[in-house]
């Protein structure tokens, strides 16, 4: 293989260094041969300004640039990009659950954190081992990086490649660009001692967590804005991002207790306490959300979000109505139907001895009559798939359901669960002041749920012109308004109350279910009481909402 | 014959250290080793006095521990073909070796690739042996490298630096995780 000219994927040298790349980590692995990276390519493709290299762990497929590599004047180092690619598929971080544990973590210690050390983490770990064999390839890597930079490079980068020159045994600023030293001498008295104690301590530690606290304690000190943190390291940014569900898992539990105890013994060994990093109490999963996702680009970070806490809120759902959905048996065959001839070949079973004998007497035994048995089926009325309609309250007196556990929202959701669950419909109206946002009828949790998250935050005005509307529309919807006192305080509005009669005549059951005080909302809705198709349900603390709305779904539309 | 410092450490691994040695059974393997190696073994007097008594905490720690990898490892046949009964000085070079050790723990050096290499090549020295594969030049360089002494010393430096900076930083994380806060915030 030329040194110069890049190589094509097909280039037989590419085999040979594929070869040599996997023999490094002396595993068996079923990874495809690495591709060339082209730019634009499919959506599994890395999305970064021109990688070096970068595996994808979705498809686990390993891509590199060939072209860079030969601008890098680093070809001679393929087998040992190679073998870093695959490094992280075999070992570090090998699932993106890992990863997406210690993004948490790392947000724990470092908040506002802009982009992830993670994969800086596991770059180390694996050129350590790479570098065993091949660590002058993946110097030369970095060198060529550094050149085409033109020399001037971060202090984290710097304190970076002097752990390589420690962990190779490399002579001081043969990676460290010879000009940045004196600046780092100056800015970081003892940064070379740091690397040394730095490979010394990290590889000798067993758990990767405690690994990985113990490698933010010192990294912090070469980070002089978190919030501001971007880098650009050859082969720094080729782990993909963990996915919602990655770190859906995290927020379950998955690694805690390894991340816990990985603190404890970094508070001992005294690491957090002298770097600065905050010690923050696990959070709650919604705040843990909110820190996973700040530092994402706008458009992504909405989509994220809303489906990680949609998750959490299907799993506090759930809590209340886990039950399956009844599955109706077919109705049984008991009703008896007309008297038919018996013919050879029907089921002698079928026939109707009793009918035969009164309608042929003595012949009865030559000419059977058969009589089918027809299954009972229910009612139309009892077919009815319940059609809800849930007003749900957003007002500023509530959290936003997104950042912090809003019971409203969640009982809102628990409702609307319950009716789908038992083959019905449900509409979503939520709403502050200003106009509603109303949902078409839905038919599956995910959409209800998601829709129910929504938030406005403002003044409480309840929609009774659309009461009105939508119990013109269908007179059949149960209602359910999910609400506080300022629920009370609407209904005393000029015209709101015959609104809300109107509503109640025109609905099968309308619930006002509400968390004020029972004395003030009776007085206030005396003029509805006794009306049939109403229904006042009183939570008495914001805590006691979730169970109320599950015993409310269960009374209304059947447990 | 070389020293083979992989093998060695391999077997280390393989024989796990269920308790610390005794001193008195760690000076007996020590002294033993001597014996085999057609050595007079210093006295139990001599062994209570310096340079063979150690300075630091730490001493008993590092017999055990030296204790250990002679009577589970090779290092024990190979330090007894190394060492020249005709030049070897036991108590000077025992004091160098505890020396040149002395910051070393006793969990370090079971448990941390680093320590447990420098612990034996520190050995490998004070007996007067030679790396397989390496030159004196290349050995001394990595002894340098893994001098845990000269490291400490140096990253006394480094960390007085980082406590001094720890309450800044902490007042910049506090700072972002107010922010953060904030952001999540909800009228009351």
């Amino acid at each position: 293989m030329s040194a110069s000219r890049p190589p094509a994927a097909t280039d037989p040298g590419i085999a040979a260094a594929w070869r040599d790349a996997l023999a490094v980590w002396d595993v068996q692995t079923t990874l495809s041969p690495p591709q060339s990276h082209e730019k634009g390519r499919g959506k599994s493709h890395w999305k970064g300004d021109e990688p070096l290299a970068y595996i994808d762990l979705t498809t686990r497929q390993v891509v590199v640039n060939f072209e860079l590599l030969s601008r890098m004047g680093a070809l001679g180092s393929l087998t040992a990009v190679f073998a870093h690619e695959i490094g992280h598929h075999v070992r570090f971080p090998h699932t993106l659950g890992l990863a997406a544990a210690l993004q948490v973590l790392e947000q724990r210690l470092i908040p506002g954190l802009k982009q992830s050390l993670t994969n800086l983490f596991f770059d180390l770990l694996v050129n350590e081992y790479v570098g065993r064999t091949r660590a002058e390839e993946l110097a030369a890597v970095y060198r060529g990086f550094l050149k085409a930079a033109g020399g001037e490079t971060s202090p984290l980068f710097c304190f970076y490649l002097a752990i390589y020159e420690e962990l190779w045994g490399l002579d001081p600023a043969s990676l460290v660009p010879a000009g940045m030293v004196e600046t780092m001498d100056t800015s970081y008295p003892g940064w070379r001692a740091d690397a040394r104690m730095f490979v010394q301590t990290f590889y000798a530690l067993t758990d990767v967590h405690l690994q990985f606290v113990y490698f933010v304690s010192t990294f912090i000190r070469y980070i002089p804005d978190p919030s501001k943190l971007q880098y650009v390291i050859p082969m720094g940014a080729d782990v993909p991002q963990p996915d919602e569900d990655d770190f859906d898992a995290v927020i379950r539990g998955n690694g805690s207790e390894q991340a816990d105890d990985a603190l404890e013994e970094a508070r001992e060994r005294g690491w957090i306490k002298d770097s600065g990093l905050l010690d923050r109490e696990e959070a709650d999963p919604l705040t843990t959300i909110d820190r996973i996702t700040n530092h994402m680009p706008g458009s992504a970070q909405a989509a994220f979000r809303q489906a990680m806490v949609s998750k959490h809120y299907k799993r506090l759902v759930d809590q209340y109505i886990l039950k399956l959905p009844a599955v109706t048996p077919p109705p049984e065959a008991a009703l008896p139907s007309v008297l038919e001839d018996w013919e050879w070949g029907d089921s002698p079973r079928s026939i109707d001895w009793t009918g035969t004998i009164l309608a042929h007497g003595p012949l009865a035994g030559v000419h059977p009559l058969q009589r089918d048995l027809l299954p009972d089926e229910p009612s139309p009325r009892e077919q009815d798939m319940p059609a809800v309609e849930v007003y749900l309250d957003t007002s500023g007196s509530m959290p936003d359901p997104q950042t912090a556990l809003n019971t409203m929202t969640l009982a809102a959701q628990i409702l609307a669960a319950s009716a789908i669950r038992k083959k019905g419909i449900v509409r979503g109206i939520v709403y502050s002041s200003g106009p509603p946002l109303v949902s078409d009828w839905m038919y599956d949790e995910e959409t209800a749920r998601r829709f129910l998250l929504r938030y406005a935050g403002g003044g409480t005005d309840y929609p009774f012109a659309l009461l009105k509307k939508f119990s013109d529309e269908r007179g059949d919807a149960i209602r359910v308004i999910v609400s506080d006192s300022d629920f009370l305080y609407n209904v005393r509005a000029p015209g709101a109350m015959d609104k809300l009669k109107y509503g109640i005549d025109h609905s099968r059951l309308l619930v006002a279910f509400l968390a004020a005080g029972e004395a003030q909302a009776r007085e206030t809705l005396e003029p509805v009481l006794r009306y049939p198709r109403f229904r006042l349900a009183i939570v008495k603390g914001l805590d006691q909402f979730a169970q109320a709305a599950a015993d409310l779904a269960d009374a209304v539309l059947g447990a | 014959m070389p020293f083979d410092i992989k093998r060695i450490r391999s077997e280390a691994q393989a024989a796990p250290l269920p308790s610390p040695y005794p001193h008195d059974l760690a000076v007996a393997i020590v002294n033993d080793t001597l014996r085999m190696a057609g050595l007079a073994p210093p006295s139990s007097k001599k062994w209570k006095q310096a340079p063979l008594k150690g300075k630091g905490k730490l001493h008993e720690e590092q017999m055990g521990m030296l204790a250990h990898l002679l009577a589970t490892t090779s290092l024990r046949d190979e330090s007894v073909s190394a060492i020249d009964r005709a030049r070897f000085d036991a108590p000077r070079a025992l004091g160098a070796f505890f020396e040149a050790v002395a910051p070393l723990t006793a969990e370090m050096i079971r448990a941390n690739a680093f320590r447990q290499e420098e612990f034996l090549r520190r050995w490998i020295e004070a007996v007067g042996g030679s790396v397989a594969g390496e030159s004196a030049k290349d050995s001394k360089k990595r002894l340098e490298q893994l001098d845990y002494r000269k490291t400490l010393a140096e990253y006394d430096r480094a960390e007085k630096a980082r406590q001094a900076e720890a309450a800044r930083r902490a007042k910049l994380l506090q700072e972002a995780a107010d922010r953060e806060a904030a952001a999540r915030g909800w009228r009351e």
